[in-house]
């Protein structure tokens, strides 16, 4: 268990920052995502903290010791791979006992953290196995055992659901989450999946050309997303630009096309500034109710099972409508909105 | 995709350590690249300078033409040149039609494919001169093929010794089909079925799908394989040496015998370094087509 | 391909399998059955046209092997040469192949040029260029000359498939055993021999056998104190007056050893090494 930092981490490849200042804290026993479009750098940024990448600049500290001059196998960090990485040669104890080997302990104790393992994954009966007999869930449950029986600092996982079908990527999400609850260790997570992000992380850092844009909660990255692109990149997201109009007490008021809306002022939001507004289509509602209210015309509208999702022009402005439940509504139909009560203002490109 | 440039080692590096890493580069290269340029290098060059007249073996050096005009003006010398290109040309034609046949076919799943696929490849382990004698006991005059048919007083010509080399073609075929298959098929076998389906499905015949498809994605390993069986051939001793008339003769029959009979090494040296070059030639040759191909791929 | 695409259905594909055993039989099997048939030629009765098969069949001529010094040494000459030569092969392939298949080299092109060359080169032209130096550093028909003559061909090989051996394991897999504490040695004993080990049995049976059969560079060389088995098979075929019963004898010697280890190491003579081998120029 340790508390993991990384300190203005900067990798480049010829010209292309990989990792680009890339600064965090991870808490002891708490699961950090990095989640970012493909070749935004978490990998990168993973494989640094494994020591499988030397860093250009800047420090990995492992409860406050400077590790990142350590080769990889000394940093006792464990990674579960995209392809899973089992060893063909190997069946499936000896890949899970592995690390232990390295590490020199008694065969009697091997075996009996190697059993310990496959009961913490389930995997009992297939200890002899060959990883090609494996179905590809029950390889990544060994990747999983593989990496945890050595009892690392820090666990990490570069998209480790990524090669299986939706279903078992589901429930796999689950265990993973519960098996790092029980077990309380440090991890750190790459996903380019934002529902999987959201789903298992106490925190979500978001990546972009090699930087991170923003840290925090699920539920902040998602309501109260401070970049643009963080907005843009976990969801389908409606912008509305406008100009402030009153400041008070962290919040503020902005007059948009559509009426005023009531945002979150956290990033010291000055009267008359232009701002731009991002709200989720889930908290526009159809409907007149407290707030502001516009009428609008359906323009296309998708039914998605849990929700119908709704395009909506009001006044030159398209806006994006989940409804869960209420009647069809046909394009073309005249409707009634209520602009959320509050939006987060985001900023950037 | 990330997988693949992980894979990629990294570049940049604090330069005390890459010119560690260099140095680690020298000495893992070392023992085999050294060995070649001793062993290789060295003598190639050697040749080259006694064709010329330099370091010349029991003759005063002195830099000369006069092995090359030796060379040009002496018929048998010529004869020898031609010879080794007609029969190397021509051995590289059917192998290369007899291999595109069976690498195709075996893409196709049929009972006993693996034995097949095992069988075929016999010829690769067979030596040269033991190939030459099982065909010889086939083909030759008295060989099985001329007894089958004596009794309906059916003559059989003669292949061995022919003045056209058509038994040294026949054996270097038998001997150059199984290598150019093993290149093509894995070639084929790379290609994906998706591809392959496509075609099927948008109305090629099978026949089309192998014109129009196959053929073209496996034109890396054609060409390859076509170059090397082609420059192999071109300098093959044993086979022409066993099984061509007393002439026209291959030219590696000629140099063996300047060297052994007559321990003319400049002759024979002014020789070698006009088979190496023309091999160098249709390499380069080939590597310019191979890049346009690639260009044109990208 | 589940569904054949030349031949649907099975009557096509037994069609087809008749078709290839057919010329299989008539290409390569019948001259095998020739050839052994001519080794156990009974010497007394001969086999002379039109005879299609021989009218006695005994052992004389094996027994000849045994009796003809010549034979049994030319088989333990080339016995002797064989492993030497694999062994000496292996020892600078390995070091070299691996740069070659796992690190970032510069001068790429360069170097994979450099191990092309003696497999385009024609042997006549190496053993021209390496007779004369061979005769001046007394190399000359003796074993060292012709061990040094054979290597120079086929390290080659050797290093080609060690290369493509290396450079097929996938980087994760050593990440993987470093993440878990692997160091160095560990690494390699434990992951990375195990994972090449079948592309290097593959690279030393190949030059096992390529030791075997080498003729040209060894007759030039090592002509006419050493005497490899080809290089008897050379002369009874040819150069004196062509003894086709020795020559079965001495080609079954060769033929018998090189198809066994064939069809034993099929699995691990996997097509891509034999590929990297030959293709790819
Ligand atoms: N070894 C390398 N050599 C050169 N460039 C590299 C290397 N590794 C990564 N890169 C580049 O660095 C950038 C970040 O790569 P990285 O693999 O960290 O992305 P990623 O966020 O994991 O993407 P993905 O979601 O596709 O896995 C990319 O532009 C990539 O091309
Ligand atoms: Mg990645």
């Amino acid at each position: 268990m340790a508390r993991l930092e990384l300190r203005d981490i900067t990798k480049r490849f010829g010209r292309v920052a990989a990792a680009d200042r890339v600064s965090v804290e991870v808490a002891d026993g708490e699961f950090l995502t990095l989640l970012g479009p493909s070749g935004c750098g978490k990998t990168t940024t993973l494989r640094i903290i494994a020591g499988l990448v030397d860093p250009d600049e800047g420090e990995v500290l492992l409860d406050g010791v400077a590790v990142q001059h350590l080769p990889a196998h000394r940093r006792q960090t464990a990674m579960v791979f995209q392809s899973y990485a089992l060893f063909p040669h190997m069946t499936v104890s000896e890949n899970i006992g592995f690390g232990l080997r390295m590490r020199a302990l008694s065969a009697d104790l091997i075996r009996q953290r190697v059993g310990e393992a496959l009961a913490l994954v389930e995997l009992e009966g297939l200890s002899d196995r060959y990883p090609r007999q494996l179905s590809g869930g029950q390889q990544q449950r060994v990747a999983v055992a593989r990496a945890i029986v050595t009892r690392p600092k820090v666990l990490l996982f570069d998209e480790p659901l990524s090669n299986l079908d939706a279903k078992l990527r589901e429930r796999l999400r689950l265990e993973l989450r519960a098996l790092q609850q029980r077990l309380g260790v440090t991890t750190v997570y790459v996903t380019h999946d934002q529902a999987e992000a959201l789903a298992l992380s106490d925190r979500v850092a978001v990546m972009f050309g090699g930087k991170v844009v923003e840290i925090g909660t699920p539920r902040q990255v998602y309501r109260t997303p401070r970049a643009r692109v963080t907005a843009e990149f976990l969801g389908v997201t409606n912008f509305l630009d406008g100009q402030v109009a009153a400041v008070a007490d962290g919040h503020c008021i902005v007059q948009t096309p559509l009426g005023m809306v009531e945002a979150d002022a956290g990033l010291g939001v000055r009267m008359g500034e232009v701002v731009t507004l991002s709200f989720r289509p889930e908290d526009v509602r159809i409907g007149r109710y407290e707030g502001t209210a516009v009428t609008g015309r359906v323009l296309h509208a998708s039914y998605l099972g849990s929700v119908t999702d709704y395009v909506v022009e009001s006044g030159g402005i398209t806006l994006r409508v989940h409804e869960a439940g209420g009647a069809a509504r046909a394009p073309g139909e005249e409707i009634t909105i209520t602009l959320p009560a509050t939006a987060a203002i985001v900023r950037g490109g | 995709m990330a997988q693949a440039a992980a894979a990629i080692p990294q570049v940049t590096r604090a330069p005390a350590r890459r010119r560690h890493e260099s140095l680690v580069d020298v000495l893992l290269l070392a023992p085999g690249l050294g060995y070649l340029l001793v062993f290789m290098c060295v003598p190639l060059v050697q040749v080259v300078l006694r064709s010329f007249g330099l370091l010349a073996i029991g003759e005063p050096s002195q830099f000369t033409f006069g092995l090359y005009r030796e060379v040009l003006a002496n018929k048998i010398d010529r004869d020898s040149i031609v010879f080794s290109l007609y029969f190397a040309l021509g051995t590289t034609v059917i192998s290369l039609i007899l291999s595109l046949m069976t690498s195709a076919l075996l893409q196709v799943r049929f009972p006993g494919r693996f034995i097949i696929s095992v069988l075929y490849k016999i010829p690769l382990v067979v030596p040269s001169l033991v190939a030459a004698f099982l065909v010889l006991t086939i083909i030759d005059q008295g060989g099985i093929i001329a007894r089958a048919l004596q009794p309906y007083g059916l003559g059989w010509p003669e292949l061995v010794h022919d003045r056209y080399g058509l038994g040294i073609i026949l054996v270097l075929v038998w001997h150059n089909v199984p290598i150019m298959t093993v290149i093509l098929s894995a070639v084929m076998s790379g290609i994906p079925h998706d591809i392959t389906n496509a075609a099927r499905n948008l109305g090629a015949s099978p026949w089309q799908v192998f014109r129009n498809v196959t053929v073209p994605l496996s034109l890396p390993g054609i060409s390859a394989a076509s170059l090397l069986v082609f420059i192999g051939v071109f300098g093959a001793f044993s086979i022409p040496s066993l099984l061509g008339a007393a002439y026209p003769t291959a030219i590696a029959v000629v140099m063996s015998r300047e060297v052994l009979d007559r321990a003319n090494w400049g002759l024979a040296s002014a020789l070698g370094t006009i088979v190496t070059a023309l091999s160098a030639v249709l390499l380069y040759v080939y590597y310019r087509l191979i890049r346009r191909q690639e260009a044109a791929l990208r | 391909m589940n569904r054949s695409w030349i031949m649907r259905g099975a009557p096509g594909r037994w069609m087809l399998a008749l078709g290839f055993f057919t010329v299989a039989s008539v290409v390569l099997i019948i001259p095998l059955i020739v050839g052994v048939l001519w080794s156990l030629v009974d010497p007394d009765a001969g086999w002379f046209p039109p005879a299609i098969v021989p009218p006695s069949l005994s052992l004389a001529n094996w027994r000849a092997m045994l009796a003809v010094p010549e034979i049994g040494q030319a088989f333990a000459m080339s016995f002797l040469i064989a492993p030497i030569v694999t062994a000496l092969c292996a020892a600078l392939a390995l070091p070299t192949g691996y740069a070659l298949g796992r690190r970032q080299l510069r001068a790429r092109r360069t170097i994979e040029l450099l191990v092309l060359a003696p497999i385009i080169l024609p042997g006549i032209v190496l053993a021209t260029g390496l007779g004369s130096m061979f005769i001046r550093l007394g190399l000359s028909h003796t074993v060292a000359g012709v061990v040094l003559v054979q290597t120079v061909v086929l390290l080659p090989f050797m290093i080609r498939i060690v290369a493509a051996t290396f450079e097929g394991v996938p980087q994760d897999l050593i990440d993987a055993a470093r993440n878990l504490g692997a160091s160095p040695w560990p690494l390699a004993r434990d992951v990375l021999i195990p994972l090449v080990r079948p592309g290097l049995f593959a690279g030393g049976l190949f030059t096992f056998i390529g030791s075997l059969e080498e003729f040209v560079l060894t007759f030039i060389v090592g002509m006419p104190y050493v005497q490899t088995l080809p290089v008897l098979l050379w002369a009874y075929l040819g150069g004196r007056s062509s003894i086709f019963t020795y020559a079965a004898v001495v080609t079954m010697v060769l033929l018998v050893p090189t198809i066994i280890l064939m069809f034993v190491a099929e699995r691990t003579l996997k097509q891509e090494y034999l590929a990297a081998g030959f293709g790819k120029v």
